[in-house]
């Protein structure tokens, strides 16, 4: 049995905090294009985000050891720590993010302001960068500088992933002004260069990066090949080829599509978070 | 100058008795599983050709310290002497140090140690009457080897659980005038313990005579203990 200081609530924690953050971004990016035609999806969005964000913190806190403590963080800041200003962050985020939620519940996306959600997509972006500099501050070889863009991306395709999978009403209208199948795949293949550099790197650097790399390869190499590659990002990308070559639609293989781009990036997450462990 | 303090071990002197380990666990009230002070033993080599070593380990008080750098709240910092503390009542328990710390000397306190001679109530030899509660009692403290010297000036001598914890060079003798307790205890004089910024001091002048290894070097914490003499 592997020893493991922190366990699945980490994992999930990174992931439910990238699907709120993928959620929100996705609301921001329909709000600024058309409000009103995207009202629904926009509301979906701004609600959902800061509760997702939410139950990863409360899991996050259930992890610590003196969760009571945390409130100390707010005065006794080290400016080199992420967790320190992560912390801040996530605090601030989530404010923004439920008292847009709240505005959008009682007043409906209309009464939104603009200045409010640009403020909030800033946070947004810089949580989602945070969850991976978490790690990577660590300096564990599994850990290293490729994360923070590994876990950004992959935390906008699983929010918005399960912002279509909530939305598929308005999915034909989505694709029919912006190629949606063309802009994932962009996404996705993103996200595989930014997975094979952080490989490389392992496979490449020192002798612990090497060691961290045929743990990947060996016993972690199900988890990597299957879940995180195959299941997360290259069955969506075969689908959605499929849709632009026209061999099928969107909507038949929309739930496949989505819901396996959502399981791998919790696959992905998770198997950062036990190989640094573990090695 | 302010001071920094270090540590040389002297492998040619270590008899490998465990002595150390020992001090260590009776000054800290250490409980079961939680080594501030341990050892690594490593067997190199096909039989008849066949090295062993003995190597003490404890917290390096690096000067670069990983675990410092990490901590989001401080709890774990470095004084105005050099060395790497720690203060549980910051502490939230978030384990990052001990997953920068290269050389796995933080331990997390999960439980409450030796809660058991607070509570304890039953018997210790089946039909007898004695339990750990009474010996606690009796002897007016919690646990056997509970150390009030070190509870006094604002350590802990009771650590609660959900914080981490490591060696503090005996933070709260050094400041007394006195040396580490696994200074003191070690029979071969393998220990020294001084002042690195004092060029007159048995630690400085030890290092400048012998050429000293650190271990893991590699990842650039610059350790402050240091190991001479080594066995290759
Ligand atoms: S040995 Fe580990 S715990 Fe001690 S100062 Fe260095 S990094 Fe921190
Ligand atoms: S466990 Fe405590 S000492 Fe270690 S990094 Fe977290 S808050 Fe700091």
């Amino acid at each position: 049995m592997m020893h493991l200081l922190w366990d699945i609530r980490v994992s999930l924690d990174l992931f439910l905090g990238g699907l709120g953050v993928g959620a929100f971004l996705v609301g921001v990016i329909l709000y600024y294009i058309d409000a009103k035609v995207y009202d629904t999806f926009v509301k979906k969005s701004f609600v959902i985000a800061p509760l997702l964000v939410i139950a990863g913190l409360l899991l996050l806190l259930t992890e610590l050891g003196r969760p009571l403590n945390v409130i100390k963080t707010i005065y006794a800041i080290n400016p080199t720590s992420f967790m320190s200003i992560g912390i801040f962050l996530q605090s601030a985020f989530v404010a923004v993010a439920l008292l847009i939620a709240f505005k959008v519940l009682t007043s409906g996306v209309e009464s939104l302001c603009s200045k409010i959600i640009y403020a909030g997509a800033i946070l947004a972006g810089l949580v989602g960068l945070y969850h991976g500099f978490l790690l990577s501050g660590i300096a564990k070889e599994p850990w290293n500088n490729a994360i923070p863009v590994i876990f950004f991306v992959s935390s906008i395709l699983s929010g918005s992933s399960l912002m279509l999978l909530l939305n598929l009403e308005s999915l034909e209208g989505l694709i029919a002004r912006f190629k949606l199948p063309i802009i994932i795949n962009m996404i996705l293949t993103l996200e595989l260069a930014a997975v094979f550099a952080w490989v490389y790197n392992l496979a490449l650097t020192t002798a612990s990066s090497k060691h961290a790399y045929e743990v990947l390869m060996g016993s972690f190499g199900i988890e990597f090949w299957g879940l995180s590659i195959l299941v997360g990002l290259i069955i969506p990308m075969v689908l959605l080829t499929l849709v632009i070559l026209g061999k099928t639609s969107l909507k038949i293989v929309a739930i496949p599509t989505f819901a396996t781009m959502v399981l791998g990036s919790f696959f992905l997450k998770n198997l950062v978070v036990y190989l640094g462990q573990a090695v | 100058m302010a001071k920094k303090y270090g540590m040389i071990i002297d492998l040619h002197r270590c008899v490998g008795c465990g002595a150390c380990d020992l001090a260590c666990k009776s000054e800290n009230n250490t409980p079961d599983g939680i080594d501030w002070a341990s050892h690594k033993i490593e067997t190199y080599g096909v039989f008849p050709k066949v090295t062993y070593t003995h190597t003490p380990t404890l917290c390096n008080h690096c000067e670069d310290a990983p675990c410092v750098r990490v901590c989001p709240t401080q709890a774990m910092h470095k004084n105005e002497d050099g060395m790497v503390v720690h203060d549980p009542s910051l502490c939230i328990g978030c384990k990052s140090c001990m997953l920068a710390d290269p050389y796995g000397v933080i331990f997390f306190n999960k439980e409450h140690a030796f809660l058991d001679y607070v509570t304890d109530d039953s018997s210790i030899v089946k039909g007898g009457t004695f339990s750990k509660k009474e010996l606690s009692d009796k002897a007016k403290a919690p646990f056997p080897n509970f150390n009030a010297a070190r509870g006094a000036g604002g350590y802990e001598a009771i650590r609660r659980k959900g914080a981490v914890e490591k060696c503090t060079f005996c933070n709260h003798r050094v400041t007394q005038g006195l040396a580490p307790a696994c200074v003191v205890a070690c029979p071969a004089d393998a220990r020294i313990f001084g002042d690195l910024n004092d060029e007159k001091s048995q630690i400085s002048t030890t290092l400048r005579a012998h050429k000293p290894t650190v271990l893991l070097p590699e990842k650039g914490t610059k350790p402050k203990v240091f190991y001479i003499r080594s066995y290759n």
